[in-house]
């Protein structure tokens, strides 16, 4: 059984222990289940999941729009735009995240877990979780970058096909996440 | 019991089960489309030595001397008056090479007759092995196809002990292959 | 061989977005079911107190590694169409390491980040705005990067090709480290709450 959940009502900035509506799944369960959907994506696709190739999609689309002639010659944005004919995201992974946005706002509605809060530790301030949050995920977009994909696309696709890159990067994940814990222990705890 | 106690039993279980196992091939592999006495692509050998492929056997009917100077690596060398007292698994999959077309295809035939359902034949298998797997190469200007097809092979290629290339055009006289002298003595001072 | 479906020319283009749409709604939907959709609770993870994201994580892997090893074996899937990432070892190192510094500080990744986000969380939209900056910063700075990112390269290689042991070895070898990891993350919790309480 998990412990209540913490969250900080944004307009008063209290914390409060909120017991979900629902309680979490078992973890293993769950697990299992997003391994049932990876696997049907192995045997349905011939590939696994991804996230960050559709982020990559989608910024590629943008700079594209503002400034056409730059995202034609520089390398990164090209392969992402492909020949012009279609729209670059009519593609596979966006289409994906698009279904995980969706799965997780079913699942919320379900057990009542929607809210509009920010996620944050007791000890932080809302503004400082956000420039947290902004900076976190940029450092997160270079690092996906260089690995040719996040948690969805190296850690669990590449892990369960044992590519050794893909287990290169989740042993780097997990130990520079564990190294760099106690410099945003304030945010967390 | 519990899901979790199901769960952890499940997976020990088959965890156990495929490391007895060991290869995800299946034994009786459809070993792709090609019929029984077909010919075999280098790169699909080399694919499936790689691989430890259940029943694989490779079979080199030359003489010893040119065995012993340079082979597949797995293959046995059997002279084809031996075929039949060899010990080779007639379950398996056999794929045979020779010196030439005549000797090879003879092979294959007195396999197919001593009961042998899976059995294809590697053309020239020493000089293909040779030439596409441990001396690939692929011109600078080359389409994405077959861009990608040289990655797969030059993958294997590296597997092998292999050196491929990007060359600024492939010499068609020498369409590809570099002397075995030259492959052997790689690596050496002289 | 009866499958990947897509690979044998069995299903469309537009199809396999359709598919693509519905795998993702089921993975978001458990994602969410495991609670990884806060950023809290994904963070709690490197402060030993909320091991979710490990027992999710390796459980998803675990299922999918044990199902691709077993409908290859059975015959009824053709490991070989099935698509492995070539390997670069320094940028794949790298790029772990600097995701897990991004992770820790950020709380969330861009899979549960969407899951935050389309949940009504304000730091998950904020998240992803800022991965979307990191890779737009990368993407520029790509001249500088690219020797880098192309660099030590391996190909596709397993783990069992890269050793030359058995591939059901290396399956029975990481399901029990998965194993052991959980029974490591159930004590770790449980001291926790000991010590909470």
């Amino acid at each position: 059984m998990s412990a209540p959940v913490i969250s900080v009502d944004s307009a008063t900035g209290r914390s409060k222990a909120v017991t979900s509506a629902q309680p979490y799944m078992n973890p293993y369960m769950a697990g299992v289940g997003i391994g049932v959907v990876l696997l049907l994506a192995f045997l349905i696709m011939g590939r696994g999941l991804g996230a960050s190739g559709a982020f990559s999609t989608v910024v590629a689309t943008g700079v594209n729009a503002v400034a056409p002639e730059h995202a034609a010659q520089r390398p990164p944005y090209a392969g992402y735009l492909g020949d012009g004919a279609t729209s670059p995201l009519k593609d596979w992974l966006v289409f994906e995240i698009i279904g995980v946005a969706i799965g997780g706002l079913i699942s919320a509605l379900l057990a009542g877990r929607w809210r509009t809060v920010i996620d944050r530790g007791p000890n932080t301030t809302d503004r400082a979780r956000l420039v947290h949050a902004f900076g976190g995920g940029a450092i997160m977009g270079i690092g996906a970058k260089l690995a040719r994909g996040c948690t969805s696309g190296q850690a669990l696709t590449g892990g369960a096909l044992l590519s050794v890159g893909s287990w290169l990067f989740i042993i780097g994940a997990f130990a520079a996440g564990y190294l760099a814990a106690p410099l945003f222990k304030r945010q967390w705890r | 019991m519990t899901p979790n106690t199901l769960l952890t039993g499940a997976a020990l279980t088959l965890a156990v089960l495929a490391a007895v196992a060991g290869s995800p091939f299946p034994v009786d592999a459809d070993y792709g489309s090609a019929d029984r006495g077909a010919v075999i692509d280098v790169v699909d050998v080399a694919q499936w030595i790689r691989d430890q492929r259940d029943g694989l056997q490779i079979v080199d009917v030359r003489a010893a001397q040119s065995f012993a100077r340079f082979n597949i690596p797995t293959a046995r060398n059997i002279p084809i008056a031996e075929l039949g007292v060899s010990g080779l698994d007639t379950a398996g999959v056999v794929v045979v090479y020779g010196d030439t077309a005549d000797v090879e295809e003879g092979a294959r035939a007195i396999l197919g007759a001593l009961g042998f359902d899976s059995v294809f034949v590697l053309p020239s298998g020493a000089d293909s092995w040779v030439a596409e797997i441990l001396n690939p190469m692929v011109p600078r200007d080359a389409s994405e196809a077959e861009r990608t097809a040289f990655d797969r092979v030059a993958e294997l290629s590296r597997y092998f002990g292999g050196l491929p290339r990007v060359v600024d055009r492939v010499e068609f006289d020498q369409s590809a292959r570099v002397s075995l002298e030259k492959t052997l003595r790689r690596g050496c001072a002289f | 061989m009866t499958a990947p479906f897509f690979e044998l020319g069995m299903i469309t283009e537009n199809a396999s977005l359709v598919i693509a749409l519905g795998l993702g709604v089921a993975f978001g939907f458990f994602l969410e079911r495991g609670g990884l959709g806060n950023a809290r609770k994904l963070a709690a993870q490197f402060y030993l107190t909320d091991l979710a994201v490990l027992k999710v994580m390796f459980s998803a892997i675990v299922t999918a590694m044990l199902g691709l090893f077993w409908f290859s074996k059975l015959g009824l899937l053709d490991l070989e169409l099935v698509y492995v990432l070539p390997t670069f070892v320094a940028p794949h190192l790298v790029g772990g390491l600097v995701f897990g510094v991004g992770f820790v500080m950020g709380g969330l990744c861009p899979g549960t980040s969407c899951v935050s986000a389309s949940t009504g969380r304000i730091d998950g939209l904020v998240l992803l705005a800022g991965m979307m900056f990191g890779i737009f910063v990368f993407n520029e700075a790509f001249p500088l990067v690219a020797p880098f990112y192309n660099s030590t390269p391996i190909g596709q290689v397993t783990i069992p090709e890269l050793f030359g042991v058995s591939h059901g070895g290396v399956v029975l070898l990481v399901v029990l480290g998965a194993l052991g990891s959980f029974v490591l993350a159930e004590r770790l919790e449980a001291r926790g709450r000991a010590r909470d309480s």
